[in-house]
Parts: C-alpha cells; sequence; structure tokens
C-alpha cells in the first residue's frame, strides 16, 4: 500500500537571537490511506511545526527542508505558493486547537463555509449553500439551516469545531491533519468529537494526522502512533503495542504519568519525569532525553541507534529491548 | 446573505439604546449632537429664510431675537454687513461637516492602506512604513498646513486635500497595530490552511476586523480635521469669504467682540459643541467596540 503521506529526514530550522532553532530534527512518517496516525509528545516536541512544514504554512522566519515529503504522488517540496494554495484546504485540511478563535467572527458561519467551497470548486452560491448543510447534517449539527446564518459567537466550542471540521472536509480531502483538535473541549465533547472523526473516517476514506499531547486521545482514536521529543520521533508503532508494552524510555515514562482510574491509590504520586526538554538551539551532543533518562549511562553521550525490534516497530535508543527489561528490573 | 458584509460593530449598535444603560449616555448625546448639525447642514440652508451670502447694509449687527433690540426676523442677529447669522452658522456647518468627512476619507485611506500593508506583511514592508510614520509624525502639522495653502491658495478643495494628506497617522498606526494582531490569530491561519489567497486574507479576513478601531479613530480625526479647519480660516489661509466657515466668521467678529461679545459667541459655540460631540460619539464608539464589552 502506498502511503498518502510520506516524509522522509524532514526539518525545520528557525533563526533566533541565540543561534539556529533547530525544531524539528529529521522526522521520518508514512501515514497510509484510511488510517489515523498519532502524533504525540510534549509541547515544544516539535509535532505543530511538522504539521504546518507539510501544510506550508511555516512561519516567515522559519527553514524547511526534506529528502522526501510527498502526499500521494506529489513533491510537496516542489510546489509553489500558488499550487501549494490549491491543494490546501483541497486535498489536505487542516483543523486547530481552538475553535472559539478559528472562525472568523465578522461573517455568519454560512458565509465562511460557502466561501471555503467556492475557493476550489466551481459552484454556484446557492450549491454551495447547500453542500454546506448537507456537511453540516453529516457531522451532527442539527438545524443546520439556522447554524449556517448564525455568527461564530452565538456557537458553542463543540459546535463551532464541528464546524470546522466541516469547512475542513468540504472539498472531500484525502488527509486531515488535526492539530489538537479536542484539547480546547470539554471531556465529553473531547469523545464526540473523536467518534465523529472516526465515522466519517471509515464514510469517507479519509487519513488523519492526530496531533495531541493526550495519549488517551490517542490510545482512542489512532491506529498507529509517532511519539516525538525534542524535535525527533523517538518511538513508532501500532497503538496497541506501544502501549502494552513501550520500548522508548520516554514512552514509558510518559504513560507512567497518565493516571488510570482504579489502578492508582489515594495519596500515591503519579509518575513524572525530572527536569525539562533541552534547548534547541544548535546541535545536541547525544540522546536530547538522556538528562532525564532513569536508565542513562556511559553511550547515551553518543547519538541513540535506530532499534527494530519487530516489523512496524521502531524506537530510538541505546538500550536493545532485552537490555531495558534488566536495567529497570532493580528499581 | 446580504448582512454577511455587515461588521459585527453596526449590528450591535441597537444595544446603545436599550433603556438603563447610562454608562453609554455620551454616545447618545454625541450621536444626537451630530446628528442635528448633519442635518443643519444637509437641510439648513434650504429652510432658513435668508440667504448666507445676501449683505443688508440697513440691519448691521443686529442682535440676536431673544437679546434686547432683536429682531424676530433674524434669530441669531446679523453680522457686520448685515447678513443673517442663523443662515450663516448652518451653512458653515455644511463646510465643517464636509471638511471633516473628506479629510477623514483621504486621510483614512492613505492611513488604512499603509497600517495594513505594514501591519500584514510585516518583514521590510513593515519597516519601510514605520519609517514613513514617523517622518510624518516629525512634520508641523499646522506650519505644513499655513505654508502649503498660502503656497497653493486658499479654496475649500486646498484645505480639505492639504488636510487630508497630512492627517492619516493615527490611522497608519492603529489599522498597523490591529492588523499585525489579527494575522497571527487563529481563524488567519485557518484561511491560510484552507488555501486561501494572501489577498483574500487580507480583504475578508483582516479587514473587517479593523473597522471598528477605524471607525473610533475617523470620528476622532474629523474632530480634528475640523478645528484645524477654523484654526487656518481664523489666520485667513483656509476657506476663502465670503464662504461661512465658522472660524472665518469668529475671524470677522474679533472687531466686535468687546461691544457685542454674542457676534464671537456663537460660531464660537457651534465650534465647541460640534467637536465635543464627535469627540463623545468617538469615545463612545471606542467603549462599545472594546474587545471586552462584546458579547
Amino acid at each position: 500500500m502506498t502511503p498518502i503521506l510520506t516524509i522522509e529526514n524532514l526539518r525545520v530550522e528557525i533563526p533566533v537571537k541565540a543561534g539556529l532553532l533547530k525544531a524539528v530534527r529529521g522526522v521520518d512518517l508514512a501515514i497510509d490511506p484510511g488510517e489515523t496516525h498519532g502524533l504525540v509528545g510534549e509541547s515544544g516536541s516539535g509535532k505543530s511545526l511538522t504539521a504546518l512544514a507539510v501544510m506550508g504554512l511555516l512561519p516567515r522566519k522559519a527553514r524547511r527542508s526534506a529528502k522526501t515529503l510527498r502526499f500521494a504522488d506529489i513533491d510537496l517540496m516542489a510546489l509553489r505558493g500558488r499550487e501549494m494554495e490549491d491543494i490546501r484546504g483541497d486535498r489536505v485540511a487542516m483543523v486547530f486547537q481552538d475553535p472559539m478563535t478559528s472562525l472568523n467572527p465578522t461573517f455568519t458561519v454560512g458565509a465562511q463555509l460557502v466561501e471555503t467551497l467556492r475557493r476550489h470548486r466551481q459552484v454556484t452560491r446557492a450549491e454551495a449553500f447547500d453542500r454546506a448543510v448537507a456537511m453540516l447534517e453529516r457531522v451532527g449539527i442539527s438545524c443546520p439551516d439556522m447554524r449556517l446564518r448564525q455568527y461564530p459567537h452565538q456557537l458553542s466550542g463543540g459546535l463551532r469545531q464541528r464546524v470546522m471540521i466541516a469547512m475542513a472536509l468540504l472539498c472531500g480531502p484525502k488527509l486531515l491533519i488535526a492539530d489538537e483538535p479536542t484539547t480546547a473541549l470539554d471531556v465529553t465533547v473531547q469523545a464526540q468529537i473523536l467518534r465523529l472523526l472516526a465515522d466519517i473516517q471509515r464514510a469517507m476514506g479519509l487519513s488523519i494526522l492526530l496531533i495531541s499531547h493526550d495519549l488517551g486521545v490517542i490510545a482512542r482514536a489512532a491506529h498507529r502512533v509517532s511519539v516525538m521529543y525534542a524535535g525527533e520521533i523517538v518511538e513508532h508503532g501500532a497503538v496497541a503495542d506501544i502501549f502494552a508494552r513501550p520500548m522508548h524510555p520516554y514512552t514509558r515514562a510518559l504513560i507512567s504519568s497518565v493516571p488510570v482510574p482504579g489502578k492508582i491509590k489515594r495519596g500515591a504520586l503519579l509518575g513524572s519525569i525530572p527536569g525539562s526538554v533541552p534547548t534547541l538551539v544548535g546541535d545536541l551532543a547525544g540522546c536530547p532525553f538522556c538528562p532525564r533518562c532513569a536508565l542513562a549511562h556511559a553511550a547515551c553521550a553518543q547519538p541513540a541507534p535506530q532499534q527494530v525490534p519487530r516489523e512496524g516497530r521502531t524506537y530510538r535508543c541505546h538500550l536493545a529491548s532485552g537490555q531495558m527489561a534488566e536495567a529497570e528490573a532493580p528499581a | 446573505m446580504a448582512n454577511a458584509a455587515l461588521p459585527r460593530a453596526l449590528i450591535s449598535l441597537p444595544r446603545v439604546f436599550e433603556f438603563g444603560r447610562l454608562e453609554h449616555a455620551g454616545l447618545a448625546v454625541g450621536a444626537l449632537i451630530v446628528g442635528i448639525a448633519a442635518f443643519c447642514a444637509i437641510f439648513g440652508p434650504a429652510l432658513v429664510a435668508h440667504d448666507a451670502f445676501a449683505p443688508d447694509l440697513m440691519a448691521r449687527l443686529v442682535p440676536p431675537a431673544f437679546m434686547e433690540g432683536g429682531s424676530p426676523a433674524h434669530l441669531l442677529g446679523t453680522d457686520q454687513i448685515g447678513r443673517d447669522y442663523l443662515a450663516r452658522l448652518v451653512y458653515g456647518a455644511r463646510i465643517s461637516l464636509s471638511i471633516g468627512l473628506s479629510t477623514v476619507m483621504v486621510s483614512g485611506l492613505i492611513g488604512a492602506a499603509l497600517g495594513v500593508a505594514g501591519g500584514f506583511f510585516g518583514g521590510r514592508v513593515d519597516d519601510v512604513v514605520t519609517f514613513i510614520i514617523t517622518c510624518r509624525l516629525a512634520v508641523p502639522l499646522i506650519l505644513i498646513a499655513l505654508a502649503v495653502v498660502s503656497l497653493v491658495g486658499s479654496s475649500l478643495p486646498v484645505v480639505m486635500l492639504t488636510l487630508g494628506l497630512l492627517l492619516w497617522d493615527r490611522f497608519a498606526v492603529v489599522t498597523r497595530a490591529a492588523a499585525s494582531q489579527i494575522r497571527s490569530l487563529d481563524y488567519v491561519a485557518a484561511a491560510r490552511a484552507a488555501g486561501c489567497s494572501r489577498f483574500y486574507i487580507l480583504t475578508r479576513e483582516v479587514l473587517p476586523n479593523i473597522v471598528n478601531p477605524l471607525a473610533v479613530v475617523a470620528t476622532l480625526e474629523m474632530a480634528l480635521a475640523i478645528l484645524l479647519e477654523a484654526a487656518l480660516s481664523f489666520l485667513g489661509l483656509g476657506v476663502p469669504a465670503p464662504l461661512p466657515s465658522w472660524g472665518l466668521m469668529i475671524a470677522e467678529a474679533r472687531d466686535y467682540m468687546f461691544f457685542q461679545p454674542w457676534v464671537i459667541v456663537i460660531p464660537g459655540v457651534a465650534l465647541l459643541v460640534l467637536v465635543l460631540g464627535i469627540n463623545l460619539l468617538g469615545d463612545g464608539l471606542r467603549d462599545l467596540l472594546a474587545p471586552e464589552s462584546r458579547i
């Protein structure tokens, strides 16, 4: 199966006063058709910049380089401004974190949906309006006619995120990049939105790149997951596999810091990761997680090798999977 | 979707008139004053019985009707060559308001274009815009206006254009700040992610959202333009006689102010009230459109 999105050795660098901020350091990623690929990591790990680099929406000063950046059979690195605009919103769409500020306050929801559709498709206003109605129904908004005539401030956060998803799906994209789509929402609404995304994915054969810092969201919604740390993908594999047998010390720490109802004892401390993300200005000598890693040893001053314990599963660490269990046993 | 293009500011205006909202009293008073002045400017000269330009040497410096020696024929009296003061006053409102409006249109266009370009595109463009704004701020306003008018000759269009070409700085500063703030908002990012061009984002995402601050600056600049025109006319370098500019009326009344103080008080009060009204309107709009007062 040829992936819908192929990223090889993607780098994003931003010149800052202190030097060159290497925010994304050689990311490899492949998303299959119909797959939800989770990208998880703490803030500042380069998740969003990876997404923006794919969309060609990086901040002006940022520089992007990649060995391969291909969407279906289109080389995204070769596209110029206007060609990229034609793809954005049409074949690759994006949903942002905060639905409260993602809609223009001066126009009705309908006006914004209609304009977006007419940007990419030669349809009349009336046709576009009908398709907007159908799409709002599709994302589970009741009374779509009335909603289309309302202004963004008249809708709740959950409704607005549904509108944003409807807007993103209006042209029938092949890939949807969802950057923290549920972070700003209530937990109950969050579950609804995730279910909606899964339904739509099945119906439309959509691929989703789901970016989140919330392991719970990833566990529920993604098929495969890539864990990002300090601009690198440190572990990658199928969701069930990663949660059952995390390899990289960072992934293990991340999973142990999630409270599981029923499993935690009253008064017991949740796991936390000491220290903070290293500065990404300039090059890092060894493994970026080394200063915070409980299993660090002398070899960690060298860049960590990519380990492939089995098909479709990689992680970036000096310890082989057997060694890791040993090293952890005494503790 | 005819009302789609209507800025939200205008939609929320009816809230001013909800009962018990004394906090917007200034806005209501300002709107009333400006409304009356606009009515006088448009219909006044047709409604007043006398011609603003016809002298009547038999009836010079007749006091207003409510003063001793006044006549009901001239409600606000007559000036030193017997022209009806009320007729001249309402005609003057027309001059003041047209100066204010045209100045705001010219300067608003220049200022908003510069400000939006600088704020939206940033980088080099912004550097150039900031430099131009700084240069403009270093220019002494009155002196340049005086010099230009005395070089080119004074006429209504010259005054309008001179003020318009000089008073755009606040427009530029405000729109630049607003545009650069809006540029970084999520809905602009969302529009870009939807494949919208820069031109589309500029006209549909940025411009409609800076209408509110622009409206506020426009009222304040209008008051300033009216005052400046009065000052220029007072100095004899603004609107040429016999046009009844309020500044000119004040200038002509100077010689009589000790014995007939009403001659100078009437146009002076008119000027004061109009400028006050416009400023109240502007302040009220600013409070009303401030982010925290939005629903």
